[in-house]
């Protein structure tokens, strides 16, 4: 019976001899398909962004696991630790990690920095940077205790380049516990960039022996470790490694040392979600008012059934199927469209920038003779603050969660109109009629 | 011969604000089977009120109406639709049939609801269409038929789930003294043919000549004519 019902549905929506969608109908499939392209494009684009994000800070930035002792034995028994993890089961790597702050300088500029003190061969061993870590000229040598690598906006604010001579000056606390400043020259090997601003922008990499030596503070070491999986084993390896490290050593993964930017990043997708789905939400209930339209409509048709015999559940089923296949329909075209989208946003970015400062081009000239107002160029996404490219991740389970509530509030909001078809008394309308 | 439809004491009131307007008063009556019903009536009469309590589309104010022994009156909605999906056939003076449906599927259609197989509703559909003379016009859209061929298929729609008892308002009333003869022929044919019972309402005293049983409603009450 049901599914004479959906034919029924099928038959009021396509109108006479099956020859298309009514007018009002598509304007239904037509709402709920524009309300998914936002929410789809949305999705698309934070979980790359966010996935980017994410994964440079991973590679690049605080590791997959950061194995730490704070006290002097670190140092000596670090690397029997190494050893021990480089042989585990899971891990892709462990290295040796100093980091510090210092201030770098060259003839001609100056700016705070970051350093990271890695061991000669570290771009060797570790092939997960190389995914995101970009040599922009020269190489990534460490093979000297003056060599440098630098990030490409601490190159452009100290004015240097491959070859250059820099000065980074640090501080180390002394027994006694004065601190003194220690200015060390290093030579720039290489100038990298990793694609996002925060990564970059005050980073230098150094030698490990170098490092040991500016930074004796126990603080400043860790051991880095890569592992296979980082999204679902990073639990299970952690306490892995805490079974087989003695007590004085700590260990974090990278959820516990940035988790207020993971929590802020997640807060932000559900809050863009959220207000998407409400979009979604007004697209449903144009499903109910075209559906209303077509109760209106095809009022006599269903009084004249329900006089042949043809049950009030019957109708109802008709008109939510209606509402069902609208569903489906406007879904389908949406999260296609939503998905093309995603894919190209890039470029759909750029598209609209080139279209936008066009048009102001085009205002300046004609504006010009009567006024002074200096025009900007428009940037929408500022790759200095973000990445430098928006990297897209389809996300099917949410792509199928997004279709699925879709059409099931495409189909709620038909119920409405569907008892309202249900209820029409015969004799009423064919006495109005 | 026994009765198919037995009403008592039927009375029907309209209530127009603090009026109200009594349209059948207290009408008794018993109609046997495969027998053939002719009601006159002037307009206004109760005519048409008649055959929508008979037909369960109305609800009376009191009386009892009795249809191979169920008492229609206090049916549900859904045992309602059942009653005229089995039991009653309705043709009404305006042929109310689904514009977007052509005139095959508005005939099929109260039967492929019902659960029959879509094959099988097309075929007795199309025997039905040709029982009418209109089997070359089964894929027709009602706009594309005559004001007598659409009465014409909305008698053979009446027919198709084979109801005992077919109701007839006015069958004729928007017709050209031809297609009325033509429409009034071929109803009571096949009435007679398919053994049907048959309550036909009208103005028109002529086709009484075709009845068995001929009574006036005047004012709401029913006489033998």
């Amino acid at each position: 019976m049901l599914t004479r019902s959906l034919q029924l549905g099928i038959r009021f929506m396509t109108g006479r001899g099956n020859s298309g969608l009514t007018r009002h109908i598509m304007g239904a499939v037509f709402g709920i398909a524009v309300s998914l392209i936002p929410l789809v494009v949305v999705l698309e684009v934070t979980t790359g962004m966010i996935g980017g994000i994410t994964d440079r800070y991973l590679e690049i930035g605080t590791y997959h696991i950061q194995v730490r002792n704070y006290t002097q034995n670190g140092f000596t028994e670090a690397s029997g630790i190494i050893k021990k993890l480089n042989s585990m089961p899971g891990i892709r790597t462990a290295f040796p990690v100093i980091h510090g702050v210092g201030l770098a300088y060259s003839p001609t500029g100056r700016t705070g920095i970051t350093l990271k003190a890695l061991s000669k061969d570290y771009w060797d061993q570790d092939r997960g940077i190389h995914q995101y870590l970009k040599i922009i000229s020269g190489s990534f040598d460490l093979s000297t205790e003056d060599s440098a690598l630098v990030s490409s906006e601490t190159a452009k604010k100290l004015h240097v380049s491959v070859g250059d001579k820099i000065t980074i000056l640090t501080a180390r606390t002394i027994p006694g516990g004065r601190t003194i400043l220690k200015p060390s020259h290093f030579t720039v090997k290489g100038l990298f960039s990793t694609g996002y601003y925060e990564l970059d922008s005050l980073s230098v990499y150094i030698n490990l022996l170098k490092g040991k030596k500016l930074f004796n503070d126990p603080e400043s070491f860790f051991i880095g470790v890569k592992i296979v999986n980082p999204e679902k084993d990073v639990n299970k390896m952690v306490h892995r490694i805490q079974r087989m490290l003695q007590h004085n050593w700590f260990v974090f993964t990278w959820f516990d040392l940035q988790k207020p930017m993971y929590e802020s990043f997640k807060t932000t997708k559900i809050l863009l979600l959220f207000i998407m789905m409400i979009i979604v939400l007004v697209a449903a209930v144009n499903i109910s008012s075209a559906l209303v339209m077509m109760v209106m409509e095809k009022e006599a048709d269903v009084a004249i059934l329900k006089s042949t015999g043809v049950s009030g559940s019957s109708i109802i089923s008709a008109y939510i199927f209606s509402g069902f296949i609208i569903g489906i329909i406007g879904t389908v075209i949406g999260i296609i469209t939503g998905l093309v989208a995603a894919v190209n946003i890039n470029g759909v970015i750029h598209g609209i920038q080139y279209f936008l400062n066009f048009s102001e081009s085009i205002i300046q000239i004609i504006f010009s003779p009567f006024t002074e107002i200096a025009f900007h160029k428009i940037v929408l996404v500022n790759s200095t603050y973000y990445l430098d490219r928006i990297p897209i991740i389809i996300d099917f389970k949410n792509i199928f969660i997004i279709s699925t509530g879709s059409v099931l509030l495409s189909t709620l909001a038909s119920i409405i109109p569907a008892f309202q078809a249900g209820k029409i008394k015969p004799m009423e309308v064919i006495r109005r009629q | 011969m026994s009765n198919i439809i037995e009403i008592q004491s039927l009375n029907k009131t309209y209530k127009t604000g603090r009026e109200q307007l009594p349209v059948i008063i207290d009408l008794t009556l018993n109609v046997k089977k495969n027998s053939v019903l002719v009601i006159t009536g002037n307009s206004g009469s109760g005519k048409s009120t008649f055959l929508n309590l008979v037909s369960g589309l109305e609800v009376p104010t009191s009386g009892n109406i009795y249809v191979n022994n169920k008492r229609i009156d206090k049916m549900s909605e859904g045992e309602l639709s059942l009653y005229r999906r089995y039991s009653i056939g309705l043709v009404f003076q305006f042929h109310y049939l689904l514009n977007d449906f052509t005139a095959l599927e508005n005939v099929m259609l109260p039967l492929y609801m019902a659960g029959t197989d879509k094959k099988v509703a097309r075929e007795h559909a199309y025997l039905l269409l040709q029982e009418v003379g209109l089997e070359d016009r089964i894929s027709h859209f009602p706009q594309e038929l005559s004001g007598g061929e659409r009465q014409r298929v909305a008698v053979a729609r009446a027919l198709i789930n084979n109801p005992e008892i077919i109701l007839a308002d006015e069958p004729t009333g928007n017709l050209d003294e031809k297609n009325s003869r033509t429409v009034e022929n071929m109803l009571f044919s096949l009435v007679e043919k398919h053994a049907k019972t048959l309550i036909l309402v009208t103005h028109d005293t002529t086709l009484a000549s075709h009845a068995e049983h001929h009574m006036e409603l005047v004012n709401g009450e029913l006489h033998d004519v």
